[in-house]
């Protein structure tokens, strides 16, 4: 019993820490709350339920196009809501990302439809017994495309030029941009980074949870409480704060009630608010006046 | 916000309601104009707090579901006077928004809007699931019909008098706070904490201060809803109607009530507009509240009064 209440908890967790990344980046080069980042996720896994079931397109070409257009839609995000917006003007960023959070549910809605879909798994095979366990096969490849993603997020942070410009900005955003780094670039870089981690985690859920072009907000209240939880602005801590996030739900669902395990959830997060907002491993920032 | 033309709108809104509403011999067209009235109350709660104060909340729908089933509740179960037993159940909005800003009030912006976020979320499910009380998704609610001392009030132009005596009594609160002290401390607190603090405004007390108004504002509104819609479920309650709620703010003014009471009648109004086009509603919402932001950053209503007051200087100049 335990041992299976583990494995789904570190399966649903390793999505929030997939969902949380995204936050982590767009917060550490914009200083902002990406209210639409849910709709990333929910647009990988409704464009990943579409691609396979409608345009009857094999697994693997249908989960990379979702994956690439939830980038794509990142980008026009930012381009088009927050590029030219003063970055200490924080309503209005908080309005900006929510309007365009609903927007793209409302397009889901027109065009994906609305009825809940149930794409195919990735791999024919449900389930593997892994010792005295049963893993499904979904959930080796979320903890797959989680280890991926942290691998290739690594290299690109640390070894392209690209990533340094980014980790400039977000050390210092002006004086990245004296060393004539462009932030608005790195800002951009991050949205598509969010879009296409976020739609990878979607397309990753999708066959497990199913997927509806309504479910956006609650993907991203998790994912932020994964973020808060881990101590935003770092990506190991987005991991860190997605596992403890999903265990903790799996064994309020186990032991608790399966009703109110998103209280309890939730309850974390306002709990780590309130009594350590920097996250379990986030250090506090001097506060400028 | 309490300037004299907003103060001359709002006269002239409140004016107007009932001019309406005797013209109309529509039910339906009645009815619409009672709910943009409630949801005109909660709109100016959410003005004060964020207009004024600066602060970001979406988790009003809670505040309007406590509102709701504690007025509800107290008539059915208790057999309490409905008006007594709305302003019981504000009162109990208004403590827990006083209670939960308290624990908030390290958190500004992002994360206080996510902190409102999940607490809406946190009461949704609780409201969804305590069917004993609340009826859930599924029965849901029924409330009697509306009445003051036993005098029965449940025609529509009826509950259209009461509401609009509410909606009276919440601008001259909105307009007596932030023509005060207290309205002056907020605005302080808007443009910088700190440095309200560095002249000795208590910002904590400051914040719950306003968060139990919204609260009381939109908790108010709630039992108005429970007596007006007489049988609803906890779906009404979800995040969509604290983004609803922020919509109106954000179309009408942010600045201004008459802005908020204009928005919400907008709001409101678009079920009727859109009555063909209901599946394009959401985009065309989050489209709109994108733009208005980016062009209008104060409002839709008070952009274009500003913009009309640009072109008139510019023909006379």
């Amino acid at each position: 019993m335990l041992g299976q209440i583990v494995v789904s908890g570190f399966t649903i967790g390793a999505i929030y820490a997939l969902i949380a990344i995204g936050f982590t980046i767009v917060f550490a080069t914009n200083r902002l709350i990406n209210f639409a980042h849910g709709e990333f996720v929910m647009a990988g896994g409704m464009l990943y339920a579409y691609f396979t079931g409608v345009q009857q397109l094999p697994i693997v070409p249908a989960f990379l196009l979702a994956t690439a257009l939830s980038g794509a839609v990142a980008w026009l995000v930012y381009q088009v809501g927050l590029s030219d917006v003063d970055r200490d003007n924080h309503i209005t960023q908080v309005m900006i990302t929510l309007g365009a959070g609903i927007a793209l549910k409302g397009a889901a809605q027109v065009w994906l439809g609305k009825d809940t879909l149930f794409p195919p798994a990735f791999s024919g095979q449900a389930s593997v017994a892994v010792g005295p366990l049963t893993v499904s096969s979904q959930a080796l490849w979320i903890a797959g495309g989680l280890l991926a993603f942290l691998l290739a997020l690594h290299g690109l942070l640390k070894y392209t030029r690209l990533g340094a410009s980014m980790r400039a900005v977000s050390i210092d955003h002006y004086a990245a941009t004296l060393m004539g780094i462009s932030p608005g670039r790195a800002a951009a870089m991050a949205f598509v980074m969010a879009g296409v981690i976020g739609g990878a985690a979607g397309g990753l859920l999708a066959p497990l949870a199913s997927t509806h072009y309504d479910n956006g907000i609650f993907l991203a209240i998790k994912g932020f409480a994964a973020a808060i939880v881990g101590g935003i602005g770092s990506p190991l801590g987005a991991v860190v704060g997605g596992l403890v996030l999903g265990l903790t739900e799996s064994l309020a669902a186990g032991y608790v009630s399966s009703v109110y395990k998103d209280v309890v959830s939730l309850a974390l997060l306002l709990c780590v608010l309130i009594l350590r907002p920097q996250g379990l491993l986030g250090q506090v920032l001097p506060q400028k006046l | 916000m309490s300037s004299a033309i907003d103060r001359r709108l709002t006269l002239l809104l409140l004016v107007v309601l009932p001019i309406l509403a005797a013209i109309t011999d529509n039910n339906f067209h009645k009815s619409i104009l009672v709910f943009g009235i409630i949801n005109a109350i909660s709109a100016v709660g959410l003005c004060l707090m964020l207009g004024l104060a600066g602060q970001i909340s979406l988790g009003q729908a809670a505040f309007f579901g406590i509102g709701a089933y504690v007025t509800s509740n107290l008539v059915i179960r208790l057999g309490l006077e409905p008006m007594l037993a709305i302003v019981i159940a504000s009162c109990c909005a208004m403590a827990v928004g006083w209670a939960i800003s308290r624990p908030l009030s390290r958190l500004h912006d992002h994360y206080l809007a996510m902190a409102t976020l999940a607490f809406g979320t946190v009461m949704y499910i609780g409201f969804a699931n305590g069917r004993e009380w609340t009826g859930g998704l599924d029965p849901g609610i029924s409330v009697p019909k509306f009445s003051i001392l036993g005098a029965d009030l449940s025609s529509m132009n009826a509950l259209f008098a009461v509401a609009w005596i509410v909606l009276t009594l919440s601008v001259i609160v909105a307009n007596n706070i932030a023509g005060h002290r207290i309205g002056r401390t907020l605005r302080a607190m808007k443009m910088s904490a700190p440095a309200a603090a560095s002249i000795g405004i208590d910002v904590v007390q400051a914040k719950s201060f306003v968060f139990a108004v919204g609260a009381l504002l939109t908790g108010l509104a709630g039992g108005l809803y429970a007596h007006v819609a007489r049988s609803f479920n906890a779906g009404v309650f979800g995040v969509g109607y604290s983004i609803e709620l922020l919509m109106m703010v954000v179309i009408g003014s942010l600045n201004r009530v008459s802005g908020a009471i204009t928005g919400a009648f907008i709001i409101t109004a678009l079920p009727i507009l859109f009555d063909r086009f209901e599946d394009y509603r959401t985009l065309v919402f989050g489209v709109t509240m994108v733009l208005i932001m980016k062009f209008m950053p104060t409002g839709l209503v008070d952009g274009l009064f500003s913009l009309g007051a640009r072109l008139a200087a510019g023909r006379r100049g």
